[in-house]
């Protein structure tokens, strides 16, 4: 009873007193629960067919189709390459299947830095620095970044050299690992690092569906469209950052051996316990600290886990038949009685609503976006964020998802800056793309690129493809912070702000948080 | 011999002469084409945008913002833009004269003068989008709309191109 009291007054203190964000803060700092949420490789456990976990919004639903599952020895949890870590360790229940940045802080003064999840392999800025020094784990501490490490010039998947459009070099190195003499590009075996955050391994049914806009050929670019190597289908490519691995099952083998530093790949038996427990999870907020129980009877038919478990795959929702997040009406306008907390409880829901009709239906003009405004609808089109977020129930695309918004590439990454009177100094590395005179120039950004990360580019070599990322969804939000790839918007908000700086939409104030209210519900 | 040699001259210089003048004939744009290079040019409007570019100190409407099933794909602004149309006797769209048909090819390199985004105003209407800029009713472009005409068929099979 006194827990409920003090959740209501919470509500209301979030609604009428604070910005959404600092209430997020707040709440998060002030729940001694939110340590004990850790599942830690080879912890022996259940992890039941229904649950949820504290985020800094409210609270995280995770649904398991299969039923409650028993952690010992299951391989999803098992430490199974030579690191300690195990699939968990960066697919955690709690933070939506993926890793938030407060978790790994969390673990980190717990462990003493000990924790697998800092292995030097990729858990370190550069596997040669010294462990145990925070310093040397900056971007996994600072943003929750993992080091993506992969071979230069690019390899296709039998192995052959990719000709690549472009020549690259390192601009600025602030983990020493691209100009490492073992580990970098001039490096016996040339490596760029670059550092991404994990995406989240739930509602996987979305993410892995190819039954639309996706053929013998990518529609965004025209490249031929990668196939499952066991079946020969085509698949969606959507499920990394840049697109490298085309099912679960080798991506599951390509983590076993780079992330948990496996000395051989899982047998098949080992893959298919891991894939069928992927493929039965759901990830969805399922109580908003402003707008109450999001799975109540007759709620939005979006919200919560068992939305996701029930939903279509495959479809387009960016119409006014599918929608991408079906919220219907029923919180479009709400009664106030008088009661303080259900006014208050009432007018977030009306935020929420008005916050998908900003995603759903506030045009703005997307101008110089890579796979997008070359893909027939000319540069700018006047659309929504739906448009590129169009898959029903995610938020994702529909078909392969690589797109350059600026999230890597200068001059819309967000940059530290350099000034003699700078306090903080840059922490990603960047790289200079100049793309070959017998290739026509990016469209957009010319024939010299300067980005953070060359995303799709470095798997396909392509000039185009430079800081093209694979877009995520949208399910988890709440749970899982920073976003984008390389976690550079802390917030909710700072990624609403990114937009609206990106695309000069010129978001009211309420139109800002409105849309964070209705993101932070999904 | 001799003779016949140069009889057999002329008769090739004089369908030389033929077949080059036929071909500058049919190579000559008529009257109502237009071809040229220049900025696109996109307007505002309060249902969606449509793309238009000037030449010669007039302005052409090209074609409307639909999506990419379209049969029209509108060029990129920081490009400037190969229009090969022909002028229609439809009424002014937009503000430009109408090219139909009408083909538009961006040039790779980019053009940072070609940046023209004209606002919205009252006297300039696109009443016949087929959907909305933001999220569609349901359907494609292509679709025609309820009792609207029949989808021009698809082409399949070898087809023989000419360039120039």
């Amino acid at each position: 009873m006194l827990g409920r009291a003090i959740i209501h007054n919470l509500v209301v203190f979030a609604v009428t007193v604070l910005p959404t964000v600092a209430v997020a803060q707040t709440s998060a700092q002030e729940d001694p629960a939110r340590a004990a949420q850790w599942w830690a490789p080879g912890q022996a456990g259940t992890l039941p067919a229904s649950t949820s976990y504290a985020d800094d919004y409210g609270r995280l639903g995770i649904l398991n189709t299969g039923g409650s599952v028993d952690t010992r020895n299951h391989p999803f949890f098992t430490p199974i390459g030579t690191n300690g870590r195990a699939c968990v360790t960066c697919h955690q229940p709690a933070d939506a299947m993926s890793l938030s940045v407060e978790d790994v802080r969390r673990r980190w003064d717990a462990t003493g830095g000990r924790d697998p999840l800092f292995a030097a392999i990729d858990g370190q800025n550069c596997p040669d620095l010294p462990p145990q020094d925070p310093a040397s784990h900056s971007l996994l501490l600072d943003r929750g970044l993992i080091r993506v490490f992969l071979p230069w010039p690019p390899r296709a998947r039998d192995g052959s050299i990719v000709e690549p459009e472009f020549t690259i070099e390192v601009v600025r190195d602030p983990t020493g690992c691209n100009t490492s003499a073992k580990y970098g590009l001039q490096s016996p075996e040339p490596t760029i690092s670059v550092y991404r955050r994990p995406r989240p391994a739930a509602n996987l049914k979305y993410v892995t569906a190819s039954d639309f806009g996706v053929g013998p050929f990518n529609i965004k670019d025209g490249q031929p469209a990668a196939r499952d190597p066991d079946t020969g289908k085509f698949v969606n490519q959507n499920m990394m950052a840049d697109a490298r691995e085309p099912t679960l099952k080798t991506q599951a083998i390509s983590a076993a051996l780079t992330h948990l530093q496996a000395p051989k790949p899982p047998g098949e038996a080992v893959l298919e316990r891991i894939i069928d427990f992927e493929r039965q999870i759901y990830a969805a907020q399922s109580v908003s600290l402003g707008a109450g129980d999001l799975t109540e009877p007759g709620h939005p038919p979006a919200l919560g886990p068992q939305a996701l478990a029930d939903g279509r795959t495959s479809v387009l929702g960016n119409n006014i038949t599918n929608y991408v997040f079906p919220m219907g009406d029923v919180w479009q306008s709400l009664p106030r009685t008088g009661d303080r907390d259900s006014d208050a409880r009432n007018a977030f829901r009306e935020s929420v609503a008005r916050g998908h009709d900003v995603f759903f239906f506030r045009t703005f003009w997307i101008k110089d976006a890579m796979h997008l405004n070359t893909v027939g609808l000319g540069n700018p089109v006047k659309r929504t964020c739906s448009t590129c977020h169009g898959m029903h129930m995610t938020g994702m695309d529909t078909a392969n998802g690589w797109m350059d918004i600026g999230t890597t590439n200068l001059p819309w990454a967000v940059e530290t800056p350099v000034s003699p009177w700078a306090k903080q100094a840059p922490e990603m590395p960047l790289f200079k793309l100049t793309c070959n005179r017998a290739h026509a120039p990016h469209p957009f950004l010319g024939r010299v690129i300067y980005t953070q990360d060359p995303g799709r580019a470095l798997i396909t070599g392509r000039c185009n493809d430079i800081g093209t990322i694979v877009m995520q969804q949208f399910r988890g939000l709440a749970a899982r912070a920073p976003y984008f790839s390389n976690g550079s918007a802390r917030t909710l908000r700072e990624l609403v702000d990114f937009y609206d700086r990106r695309f000069n939409i010129q978001y009211s104030e309420r139109e800002k948080e409105d849309l964070v209210n209705f993101l932070s519900t999904l | 011999m001799s003779k016949r040699i140069e009889h057999h001259r002329l008769i090739a210089l004089a369908a030389a002469v033929a077949w080059v003048a036929g071909t500058a004939l049919a190579e000559t744009p008529g009257a109502a084409q237009r071809n040229f290079v220049s900025c696109p040019i996109v307007r505002d409007t309060k249902t969606v945008p449509c793309w238009l570019a000037e030449h010669d100190g007039e302005l052409y409407y090209l074609g409307i913002q639909t999506d990419v099933s379209a049969e029209f794909h509108p060029p990129y602004l920081g490009h400037r833009v190969l229009v090969e149309g022909t002028l229609s006797d439809a009424p002014r769209i937009c503000g430009g004269l109408v090219l139909d048909p009408v083909r538009v090819s961006p040039l790779p390199e980019l053009d940072g003068t070609c940046n023209t985004i004209l606002p919205a105003e009252d006297r300039y209407t696109v009443p016949f989008a087929p959907r909305p800029p933001g999220p569609s009713g349901g359907r494609l472009a292509f679709d025609p709309p309820p009792g609207g005409a029949p989808p021009k068929p698809v082409r399949s099979g070898p087809q023989d191109f000419t360039t120039k």
